[in-house]
C-alpha cells in the first residue's frame, strides 16, 4: 500500500515536473500572444525592457530614469515661467 | 530583563538584525567583495553560469556561487547553533540543497523572455518548493534548512538599505499626493472591507492583500506578512495573486489608456500608483512613451518606500490591537516586548543610508549605488528572498491553501480592493498633475 502511494506521488511529481518545464519551454520561447493582448509583450521584447524587478533599485536604469524626471520638471518650470512671462 | 536580554541571541529576529547589519557594515567597510548572481541568458543556458563581457567568455560564476553557499550556510548556520532550534548538521544539509534549488529558481527567471513576461524569481521559487511539498513530499531534512522566517526577516533588514527617504521629493508635491495620500487610504479600506463586510476569519491574508495591492506588490506582502507573524500559506496567497494580477495590469492599462485618449503623464502616474511590481510599471509606462515611462517609474519608487512605514504600523496594530489580551491593556514594555524587532533594523538600514551614508558620500546617490546597494546588500537580499520563497513552497500544501481561501472572499478583496484602489488613484493622479500642478511636468 505504501509502497504504491509512494509510486503515485512520484508520478504526480514527473507530471509536475514536465508541466513545470512547458510553462517555462512556452514563456522561454519568446511566443506573444496575437493582438493587442501581446502588444506589451512585444513592445518589451523590442526595447528590451525587463519587467519582472520587484522594486525599484532592482530596474537597471533606475538612475536613469529618475534623472529624466528631474529634466522634466526642470524644462517645466522653464515653460511655465516663459508663459507667465508672455502674460 | 534576563530575559529580555537573552532574546539578542534567542530570537530570530535579533539574528536577522545582527546578519543584515554584518553583510551592511562589512560593504561599508571595504570588506566584502561583489556578490555573485546567476546571470541572463538567451538561448544559450549555459550562459547564466558564465561572465560574459562584449561578447567573451571571461570567466564562469560556478565558483563563486558555491563560495557565496558555502559563506551563507557557515553565516546562517551560527545563528542556528546559537538559537539552538535545530542541530546545525541538519540545518546545513536541508540549506545547501534549498540554496541549490533557490539557483535553478534564477536561473529560470534570468531566461530574456521570461523576464519580458514579468515572471520574477519569487514565482519560480514557489513553484518548484510546491511541486516538491505537493507531490513526494519534503523531508524532513529538507524541512531543517527551510529557515523562512530568519531568511524573509533578513532580507528586509537588507531592503532597508535600498529605501531612501530622499527619494520621496524625486516629484515634489504631485508625486507625493498620489504615492503617499491614497496608499495609506486603500491598505485601511481594504482591511475593514476584509472584516467588516467580508467578515474575513484571517486576519494575516487580509493585512497581506491590502498591502501588496496597495504598496508595492511581493515586496510589500513579505513585509506585512513578517510584521504579523503571519503563516507561511497567507503569503504563498497573497504573493500568487498579485503576480498574476500585475501580469494582467502591465498588459491591458497601457492599452486602455491609449484606448481612451488619455495624458500619457495622468496614465502613467495612475500605473505608477496602481500596477504592483516596479518593473512592470516601468514596461507598462515605456508603452506610452518615455516621458511616462520616467513618471510611472518615480511614482512607483517614491511609494516603495512607505515599505518600512508599513511594517512598521502592521507590527505595532497587530501587537497593540489583533495579538493583544482583551482584558488588559498592553503596556510600553509589553509592546516592546511582543513588537518585531526586524522591523527596526529594516527602519536603522534605511535611516543609516538615507541620513549618513548617502550625505556622507556628498548626497551622490548613484555612486552608494554603485559601490554598495547593487554589488552587495541588494544581491544578498535577492539571495535571501529567492530562499525563502523557496522555504515557503517546500512548506506548503495546497489543502491548507484551499482552506484559506473562505470560499473566494480574499480574491473578491483583491478585485474590490484594487478596484478601489484604480479609481482613487485615478482621480488623486487627476487633481494632482491636470488641476492643482499642470505644470508639474
Amino acid at each position: 500500500m505504501a509502497e504504491t502511494k509512494r509510486k503515485i506521488n512520484w508520478l504526480k511529481f514527473i507530471s509536475g515536473l514536465v508541466l513545470l518545464g512547458g510553462a517555462i519551454l512556452f514563456f522561454a520561447s519568446g511566443y506573444s500572444p496575437p493582438g493587442v493582448c501581446g502588444e506589451v509583450l512585444r513592445h518589451n521584447q523590442a526595447y528590451d525592457i525587463d519587467a519582472s524587478p520587484l522594486i525599484y533599485s532592482e530596474v537597471e536604469n533606475m538612475a536613469e530614469l529618475e534623472a529624466g524626471v528631474q529634466k522634466l520638471r526642470i524644462e517645466a518650470r522653464i515653460r511655465a515661467e516663459l508663459e507667465s512671462e508672455k502674460q | 530583563m534576563s530575559n529580555s536580554i537573552s532574546s539578542l541571541w534567542k530570537d530570530e529576529d535579533w539574528w536577522a538584525i545582527w546578519f543584515g547589519f554584518i553583510i551592511i557594515i562589512g560593504a561599508l567597510a571595504g570588506f566584502l567583495p561583489k556578490i555573485p548572481k546567476v546571470g541572463k541568458w538567451s538561448d544559450n543556458p549555459i550562459d547564466a553560469f558564465l561572465v560574459i563581457k562584449d561578447g567573451v567568455t571571461t570567466g564562469n560564476l560556478i565558483v563563486p556561487l558555491l563560495l557565496l553557499m558555502v559563506g551563507l550556510a557557515i553565516l546562517t548556520s551560527v545563528g542556528v547553533a546559537v538559537m539552538k532550534k535545530e542541530k546545525v548538521g541538519k540545518y546545513l544539509a536541508g540549506f545547501l540543497v534549498i540554496f541549490i534549488l533557490s539557483c535553478i529558481a534564477y536561473w529560470v527567471a534570468n531566461q530574456t523572455n521570461i523576464k519580458y513576461w514579468g515572471l520574477s524569481y519569487a514565482m519560480w521559487a514557489l513553484l518548484i518548493g510546491l511541486l516538491i511539498s505537493n507531490t513526494i513530499g519534503t523531508p524532513g531534512w529538507l524541512k531543517a534548512g527551510a529557515k523562512t522566517e530568519l531568511f524573509i526577516k533578513t532580507g528586509l533588514v537588507l531592503l532597508g538599505a535600498e529605501i531612501l527617504f530622499s527619494k520621496i521629493v524625486s516629484l515634489g508635491i504631485p508625486g507625493l499626493m498620489v504615492a503617499w495620500i491614497v496608499t495609506p487610504i486603500v491598505v485601511i479600506f481594504m482591511y475593514i472591507f476584509a472584516m467588516r463586510y467580508l467578515k474575513m476569519k484571517n486576519k494575516h491574508l487580509a493585512i497581506i492583500i491590502a498591502s501588496a495591492t496597495s504598496v508595492c506588490g511581493v515586496s510589500a506582502a513579505i513585509a506585512a506578512a513578517a510584521a504579523s507573524c503571519a503563516k507561511k500559506e497567507d503569503l504563498t496567497l497573497g504573493v500568487g495573486m498579485t503576480l498574476i494580477f500585475t501580469v494582467l495590469m502591465m498588459f491591458f492599462m497601457p492599452l486602455f489608456i491609449q484606448f481612451i485618449g488619455m495624458n500619457d503623464i495622468l496614465g502613467a502616474a495612475w500605473m505608477g500608483g496602481t500596477i504592483d511590481s516596479t518593473g512592470a510599471v516601468v514596461a507598462a509606462g515605456s508603452m506610452l512613451g518615455p516621458d511616462a515611462e520616467k513618471v510611472a517609474a518615480v511614482v512607483k519608487m517614491i511609494q516603495n518606500v512607505l515599505i518600512g512605514f508599513l511594517a512598521f504600523f502592521v507590527a505595532l496594530y497587530w501587537v497593540t490591537c489583533v495579538d493583544r489580551d482583551p482584558n488588559c491593556k498592553p503596556n510600553a514594555m509589553e509592546i516592546w516586548y511582543r513588537f518585531p524587532k526586524f522591523v527596526l533594523g529594516f527602519l536603522g538600514a534605511s535611516l543609516l543610508f538615507s541620513f549618513v551614508v548617502v550625505p556622507a558620500m556628498h548626497g551622490n546617490f548613484e555612486l552608494v549605488e554603485n559601490k554598495y546597494l547593487n554589488p552587495i546588500t541588494e544581491v544578498f537580499r535577492s539571495w535571501f528572498f529567492c530562499l525563502a520563497f523557496m522555504a515557503i513552497g517546500l512548506e506548503s500544501n495546497f489543502k491548507e491553501l484551499a482552506e484559506r481561501m473562505e470560499g473566494g472572499k480574499p480574491m473578491i478583496l483583491y478585485v474590490v480592493g484594487q478596484t478601489f484602489n484604480l479609481i482613487l488613484t485615478l482621480f488623486v493622479a487627476w487633481l494632482a498633475f491636470m488641476v492643482l500642478f499642470p505644470n508639474a511636468i
